[in-house]
């Protein structure tokens, strides 16, 4: 074999000379600093959903969270940060996610949670505040700096969301099967999406960028 | 002679001067339609194209409108629904010319997703008598408030080309408004014009509803013989035994062209008509003026443009594929061609009949086979003509989808009362037999978002004020409205240059196939896609070396049963030497190949072939059940035979058998294959051997988009509609997670085996194997039956492996591909 395909969740890589985790939940855990991203959870999307008329079944949320528990717990984890898109939209009054995401936060007290603001965020303003320890985009975490909208910063190695990257696997008999990627690019990472209830875009690769697949058998790194 | 008093009478006249002035004579059929409607009947004529059937339909309410006394109030009178759109303008001008001089001030317009919204607000405030329009346009009629009043003074729908509506969600969404109508209006007459079909009755009644008991059928003129002939290759040229684009027959194909006047050249898919326009330029660049390509996918003003060319004599030859099937003839059209099986009677006799004629000439078809088989599908296409063999289409029944869509666009009209409307929706030949339950579990769907009131928290769509369900959120009004004309379409993409210039559109799935710097020939043209945005394809002129046209999806239509039918007696004639077909005779020495080397089978005779070859052991077995049926036959006998060796089976299907092929050497007994044909357990096995859950997946994508699921809303319009987007295989993975007892997920479950995979044919296939005679043969090399299968693309079914696998399979293939 020249380049074995199979590996063990998760994948260790190196950004920044930092050693970092690729988490298939998907995540990226920076083990160090007891820290892990996601981007892209677009809490309430369903609700949101149903409000204009679409018939989509609760549950969605609840899944992202206890899939947040599972990262959390596996990496030991102290602080959460998400890059972006909290929110799918602005909750309204008596929005059964905002109790549950209470009680999830109550569950992990100690956890300090970051959320880099997105676009769909903005009209969530300071939302859960309490709960919410709200950033505005390109704030740094050496040698990182943290965005919503992928850049190549000037401040460091960008991690960011918002693009909720996919590519398509062929296989030889006409198998296909679209999965989220991380898109690891010379001075930026792209999270894939978190959230259940959102898709994904294909884009095509830019010089120097390698690719890791998720699926529920792990992390795959793509060749280029 | 009535008095000139009596006005009817007087209607009668001026209608007759008028056939009369020209020459004519109304036929024995169109009097007989005519006194049927002015007696109050319902009814459906069947009768060739060009041959008058829409004057029989037409002047009807034409002479009970000049025989009224006095004009009565405003509104359409007559609604003339047409299944393409495309068709609309032709229509309005043939319904107007009879007018002026019949002395009746009528307004004829068209209404359709083309008419711009001021002529709609125009038609709205001021109506036209009568309004051409598609069945998409008259539901969005309906979605509008006050449109009880407006659609009250409706005496008469017609619809044209029936045929071609029935079968599909479109019939199923014009049975519903017809109903609507009718309640309005119970004293409404619905006439449909039809071409032969199997079904005529079913057909009939499908379209008449409750009035079905009393309505008439008007038997036209069928004074348009067709002859099916084919281009036989000489004898002694060796004809290739598999192919499907038949160029090897272009000299002969080109030199009927030359001889025609005006030729249609008709083949199965797009990508065959661009190869063929391709062709032809390439032999006769002398012709460039004159020939020109006709398909779905490009833009509607070249298709007028080119239909304009037909019409006016000015086009040599016309390559097109099923975007020319329906419509009016092309008079100057002296010769028309099909590429290819036409896999079914009724649509070569609907392609035949597009020529221009005169009276009691015969037209003819001019079948080109692509590979030698062809023959025997051409021959027995004539055989099941001659025999009045023609293919039945089934009308849907109890879409559920399609029901949700009309509730709510019901609810965004004047609303409705449950039990009214469920009376309403029981009087539709769709859903006549829709059970307490169901009904109760769509009010929920649109009222609720489903069956369990807790899943669906906030949900909004329609309301129940205790008197009428309505949609009172403009916004989802909006959204409905817009979703309403996107029944079955495919989502589109555009196709255009970088600097402008749109070339057409084609089906997103094509798009989603192809990397920039792809190839492929579009409109006759060669591109190269640079980019994709939005739903537009950006491309650019191609310059190089050319490349391969990628395949279109579809277009892959399966043989029909009435033709797979007489295939088979045409081969067992041939074998027997009994055949007097001209393609027969062609196709002798193969026959007599196949015999020799294994085997022809006859009817109550199942042939199972084994060959070996390097790639390791195929078996092949012909049901002539037609290639869908063959897919799911196909996966379900390498699952059972699996049962007995543990093999990893590749398979491939056509329309007379299938392949199975495994990398190592199996040693079945003739017992053991025979022991796995049986109908025993079909439907649970089907299930377990095919990645249902994918196919229904897949097949989720119409009903989601028809059920409101999904919002494509438009490009550049509505962003705010932007938030509510998810994909239908997001929405599907949903559901199936958090309710998977979803009435939707179980359509799609069971549109995929009606539709996809022919269930009921597969059953009857696998039935009647059982019962034959099964004749099995070593075989030392591929015979001519087997190597088009051997020549197939395989397909392998991934159902039994785990993601791990798959996974590390698609990325071995990507190393590969890397180097």
């Amino acid at each position: 074999m020249t380049r074995s395909a199979r590996t063990p969740r998760p994948l260790p890589i190196e950004l920044a000379d930092e050693a970092l985790l690729l988490d298939p939940a998907p995540g990226l855990i920076w083990p160090a600093e007891r820290t892990g991203f996601v981007a892209d959870t677009h809490f309430g999307k369903g609700a949101a959903m149903r409000r204009g008329g679409v018939a989509v079944p609760t549950g969605s949320s609840r899944d992202d969270l206890a899939r947040l528990s599972a990262l959390i717990e596996r990496h030991a984890l102290e602080r959460l940060v998400v890059l972006g898109d909290f929110f799918h939209a602005p909750p309204v009054a008596g929005e059964p996610f905002v109790a549950a995401f209470m009680a999830w936060r109550g569950d992990h007290e100690r956890l300090t949670l970051t959320v880099v603001r997105g676009n769909h965020d903005r009209p969530a303003a300071d939302a859960l505040a309490s709960a919410i320890d709200w950033q505005p985009e390109g704030i740094r975490e050496a040698p990182f700096e943290l965005r919503h909208e992928p850049l190549t910063g000037s401040h460091g190695h960008v991690l960011a969301g918002h693009e909720h990257p996919v590519t398509t696997l062929r296989g030889p008999d006409g198998d296909r099967l679209r999965v989220p990627i991380f898109r690891l690019m010379p001075g930026c990472t792209v999270l894939p999406a978190f959230g259940g209830l959102t898709g994904g875009y294909a884009s095509a690769p830019v010089d120097g960028e390698a690719r890791a697949a998720v699926t529920p058998a792990g992390i795959f790194d793509l060749p280029s | 002679m009535a008095s000139p008093a009596d006005p009817l009478s007087d209607a009668r006249e001026r209608v007759e001067g008028w056939f009369a002035q020209r020459g004519w004579q109304p036929a024995a059929f169109q009097r007989a339609a005519w006194d049927a409607y002015l007696a109050g009947q319902s009814g459906l004529i069947h009768s060739d194209t060009g041959s008058g059937k829409s004057l029989a339909a037409w002047l009807g309410p034409i002479m009970a409108a000049l025989a009224e006394p006095a004009r009565r109030r405003a509104g359409p009178r007559v609604l003339w629904i047409t299944p393409l759109r495309a068709l609309a303008a032709d229509t309005v001008a043939n319904l107007r010319a009879p007018l002026p001089e019949l002395g009746l001030d009528w307004r004829v317009e068209q209404r359709t997703g083309d008419t711009a919204s001021s002529t709609r607000q125009r038609q709205q405030r001021s109506p036209p008598e009568a309004l051409v329009t598609t069945p998409e346009s008259l539901s969005l009629m309906i979605a509008y408030r006050g449109a009880e009043g407006r659609l009250a003074g409706v005496d008469a729908v017609i619809v044209d080309e029936w045929h071609e509506l029935l079968g599909s969600k479109r019939g199923v969404q014009l049975e519903l408004c017809l109903a609507f109508l009718r309640g309005i209006n119970p004293s409404l007459r619905t006439w449909g014009l039809s071409a032969t079909l199997g079904n005529l009755d079913e057909a009939q009644q499908a379209l008449l509803g409750p009035a079905a008991q009393s309505g008439v059928r008007i038997q036209g003129a069928n004074d348009k013989p067709i002859r099916i002939r084919s281009l036989c290759p000489d004898t002694g040229t060796r004809f290739p035994w598999a192919g499907h684009l038949g160029l090897h027959l272009l000299p002969q194909v080109v030199a009927r062209i030359e001889a025609a006047q005006s030729c249609l050249l008709f083949t199965n898919t797009r990508s065959q008509a661009e190869r063929w326009h391709e062709a032809l330029l390439a032999e006769r660049p002398d012709w460039a003026d004159g020939i020109a390509l006709h398909h779905g996918s490009i833009q509607r003003e070249q298709r007028d443009a080119v239909e304009a060319g037909l019409r006016d004599g000015e086009l040599r030859c016309v390559v097109a594929t099923s975007s020319l099937d329906l419509g009016v003839d092309f008079a100057p059209v002296d010769q028309v061609i099909q590429i290819g099986s036409p896999k079914g009677v009724a649509r070569l006799l609907q392609r035949a009949g597009r020529s221009g004629h005169q009276p009691g000439v015969t037209s003819e078809v001019l079948c080109v086979p692509t590979h030698a088989f062809e023959l025997v599908e051409i021959a027995a296409a004539r055989r099941a003509q001659a025999d009045g063999a023609i293919e039945a289409r089934r009308p849907l029944r109890r879409s559920l989808d399609v029901l949700a869509q009309h509730l709510v666009t019901l609810a965004t009209g004047d609303g409705f009362r449950a039990d009214e409307a469920l009376i309403e929706v029981r009087t539709t030949h769709a859903f006549a037999d829709l059970t307490d339950a169901e009904w109760a579990w769509v009010l929920d769907f649109i009222t609720q978002g489903g069956a369990v009131l807790t899943n669906y928290p906030q949900f909004r769509r329609v309301s129940d004020n205790g008197e009428r369900y309505r949609v009172t959120d403009r916004g989802i009004a909006t959204r409905h409205r817009m979703a309403v004309g996107t029944i079955t379409s495919d989502p589109m993409m555009r196709v255009q240059y970088r600097k402008g210039g749109s070339l057409g559109h084609v089906e997103e799935g094509f798009i989603a196939r192809l990397s920039p710097g792809d190839r492929f020939l579009f409109g006759g043209r060669y591109v190269e896609l640079v980019r994709v945005r939005d739903t537009t394809a950006y491309v650019k002129r191609a310059s190089g070396p050319k490349r391969e046209v990628p395949r279109w999806q579809g277009g892959h239509l399966p043989l029909s049963t009435t033709l797979a039918a007489a295939v088979r007696e045409c081969l067992a004639e041939a074998r027997d030497g009994r055949a007097q077909d001209p393609e027969l005779h062609a196709l002798s020495d193969l026959v007599a190949l196949q015999q020799r080397w294994s085997h022809l089978p006859g009817p109550g005779e199942l042939l199972v072939e084994r060959t070996r070859t390097r790639d390791g052991e195929h078996l092949f077995i012909f049901p002539f059940a037609g290639r869908l049926a063959h897919e799911g036959l196909a996966s379900l006998l390498a699952w059972r035979l699996g049962q007995y060796r543990s093999a990893t089976f590749g398979m491939a299907v056509n329309d007379y058998g299938l392949q199975l092929v495994t990398g190592k050497r199996l040693e079945l007994t003739p017992e053991e294959i025979g022991a796995v044909i049986t109908p025993a357990n079909l439907a649970e096995e089907l299930e377990q051997c095919l990645n249902a859950d994918e196919l229904a997946r897949r097949r989720f994508r119409e009903i989601a988009r028809i059920a409101g699921l999904v919002f494509t809303g438009y490009p550049g319009r509505n962003k705010g509609a932007r938030q509510l987007q998810a994909s239908s295989g997001l929405i599907f993975d949903t559901l199936h997670r958090y309710a998977p007892e979803h009435q939707l997920l179980a359509q799609a479950r069971e549109e995929v085996l009606s539709n996809q995979l022919e269930y009921q044919r597969l059953a009857d296939a696998l039935a009647s194997m059982a019962a034959s005679r099964l004749v099995f043969h070593d075989t030392p090399r591929l015979t001519p039956l087997a190597f088009p299968l051997w020549a197939e693309r395989q397909r392998n079914r991934l159902s039994s492996e785990d993601w791990q696998s798959r996974v590390e399979r698609m990325i071995a293939s990507l190393e590969r591909a890397a180097g």
